[in-house]
């Protein structure tokens, strides 16, 4: 499987002191929905940032399917379709604009017929200026104008936050639906672990600029255990509030106790790095 | 096209408001300075003054020498520090692919609006100007200058190229109109000065016919040997025990008052002067802002 985003030793520093990433080395496989999990400031919006190419690594090296999108940003751009956590949509278009918009730039590549049909599908109006859209409908419009552009990348940097439940889980349907027919990988970052349960199938879980944890949702979550006390032959991560101990097996055949969820998990990398801060 | 009618859009307001004054002061100045004519028993230089102070033509003179230069401001702010200000860039930039691209959408657009508005300015205020000065060759003349022709549309280009510029560095709207303007303020006079530096100066004395058309640059008087000086000097030259009143009476009789000027003819090779350096700015600031909007964090 060819390897869509990669971070190589990537460090990025802002001002003179604040590190927001240190040495992060990632590699993620082309296809499917990969979760990016973290507190505020652990770094999540700037490696979608150097992946989009809006800004340059202090060292190290990134990757969007094999191209450096700071120094050959046009084809990069050419492959990448990005979300911000503010949609950055114009407030005085119609979400019809926008698509003309992005169909003028993109002439080739972007499919406004399917940009226009999820829209539709998220019953979001397409002919009423943003301005007068909710939060959650103007992040809809940013999807749905992703997923039209048929990207091989999808960068999306808390979409879901300004959603309500139900507007989430069609979001996170329309998402994982496009992503699977078309092959295209996306990173979806997000605070909520349910969601990255439910539209993920890898995780990255990020604390402090640091990678903690990577991988298949599947296996990380076969390979941890909770339970009261310490296991002999595995190494506790983080006393999680449930009174529980979160362990990773180091030996792969303890058998401590119960299975984790997600959120467990999660929870237990974060307490982590917030006893070590 | 297609993003040229998004442009007009966004920014209907603004042109509307901007091409109303402009018709609204172009309408009333040559209507006004068309019926207004001096009395026959009024002289040339007499007829000048005159007409030059009726308030309703020199209002729409001004106002149409100024609204260019505001709206190059507007414009060329507006291009980059009102995305960036409204969070659009990120979404802009992502979808352009190159953000060269994406400045041309943003400043093209600008440029032909703030160029017409001034083009209309430049032949309105030409024609307020001639109607004014009735019997004047204008190209060869002083008089207006500035006020008329194509130094109008480099003006507004000066000013939206530095609104650009500030506006990309900044990202902050409000502030870059600010910071623009004190710059422009500054360049303007500059640009003049060194329009006018390499050009030679004349002494005019005082009542010489051309004055009208020439642009005075210095005041003084000529001596008794012929040579321009300062008026206060003059008294060197009288003989030895005048003072008070007398001294007053050689002075005006012998030291007569001059000027020192640059000739109506000279006007095309100033302007063409001023022009070029306010060109230069202009193209100066606008690599400035091809240099940051590549480098920038949106």
């Amino acid at each position: 499987m060819s390897v869509a985003l990669e971070a190589h030793g990537v460090s990025k520093k802002y001002g003179r002191r604040t590190w927001a990433l240190r040495d992060v080395d990632l590699s993620l496989d082309r296809g499917g929905v990969i979760g990016l999990v973290g507190p505020n400031g652990a770094g999540k919006s700037t490696l979608l940032k150097l992946w989009v190419g809006f800004e340059k690594a202090t060292r190290g090296a990134v990757s969007v399917v094999g191209l450096d999108p700071w120094s050959d940003r046009r084809r990069a751009l050419a492959r990448i379709a990005y979300l911000g956590q503010t949609p950055g949509l114009y407030r005085d278009l119609t979400a019809a604009n926008h698509l003309d918009f992005v169909a003028h730039y993109r002439r080739g590549s972007f499919d406004r017929k399917l940009a226009r049909e999820r829209l539709e599908e998220l019953r979001v109006p397409i002919d009423r200026k943003l301005g007068s859209l909710s939060g959650g409908q103007a992040a809809q419009v940013g999807l749905a104008i992703c997923l039209g552009m048929r990207a091989d990348v999808l960068l999306l940097d808390e979409p879901l936050a300004s959603l309500d439940p139900l507007a989430r889980r069609e979001f996170i349907g329309v998402l994982t639906a496009d992503v699977a027919e078309s092959g295209a990988t996306a990173v979806l970052s997000s605070h909520n672990v349910a969601d990255v349960d439910l539209a993920c199938s890898r995780l990255v879980v990020l604390g402090i600029g640091r990678i903690r944890l990577a991988g298949d949702i599947r296996e990380i979550l076969s390979s941890h255990r909770v339970s009261q006390e310490h296991a002999p032959g595995s190494s506790a991560v983080a006393r999680l509030p449930s009174g529980l101990t979160l362990f990773t097996s180091t030996t792969g055949s303890v058998q401590p106790s119960e299975k984790p969820t997600l959120d467990d998990v999660v929870l237990g990398y974060l307490a982590a790095d917030r006893r070590v801060s | 096209m297609y993003l040229l009618g998004i442009w007009a859009r966004r920014n209907r307001l603004v042109v509307v408001s901007f091409a109303t004054l402009a018709l609204l002061a172009t309408v009333a100045g040559v209507a006004y300075s068309s019926t207004v004519t001096c009395a026959s028993a009024l002289s040339a230089a007499e007829c000048h003054r005159f007409l030059n102070a009726n308030p309703p033509s020199t209002a729409a003179t001004a106002a149409l020498a100024l609204l260019p230069v505001i709206a190059g401001f507007f414009f060329g702010v507006e291009a980059v520090a009102r995305e960036i200000d409204e969070h659009t860039v990120a979404f802009a930039w992502s979808v352009a692919g190159t953000r060269i691209k994406w400045l041309a959408w943003r400043v093209v657009p600008g440029l032909l609006v703030t160029g017409a508005i001034a083009l209309v300015s430049g032949i309105a205020n030409a024609v307020i100007v001639s109607n004014l000065n009735p019997g004047r060759d204008l190209p060869n003349s002083f008089v207006g200058y500035g006020l008329w022709g194509p130094i109008l549309i480099v003006r507004a280009y000066c000013a939206f190229g530095v609104g650009l510029f500030v506006g990309a560095l900044s990202g902050r709207p409000v502030a870059s109109i600010v910071l623009s303007l004190l710059a422009v303020t500054a360049l303007l006079p500059g640009a003049l000065l060194i329009g006018r530096a390499l050009e030679p100066a004349q002494v005019l004395r005082s009542g010489d016919p051309r004055m009208i058309d020439a642009l005075g640059v210095g005041f003084g008087a000529i001596s008794p040997d012929g040579d321009f000086i300062d008026p206060v000097q003059c008294d060197k030259y009288a003989p030895p025990g005048l003072d008070g009143d007398g001294l007053s009476l050689w002075m005006k009789d012998n030291c007569p008052f001059a000027s020192t000027a640059l000739l109506g003819p000279q006007m095309t090779s100033v302007e063409t002067r001023e022009s070029f350096v306010l060109a230069l700015v202009a193209i100066g600031c606008a690599g400035g802002t091809v240099v940051i909007v590549a480098k920038r964090r949106p």
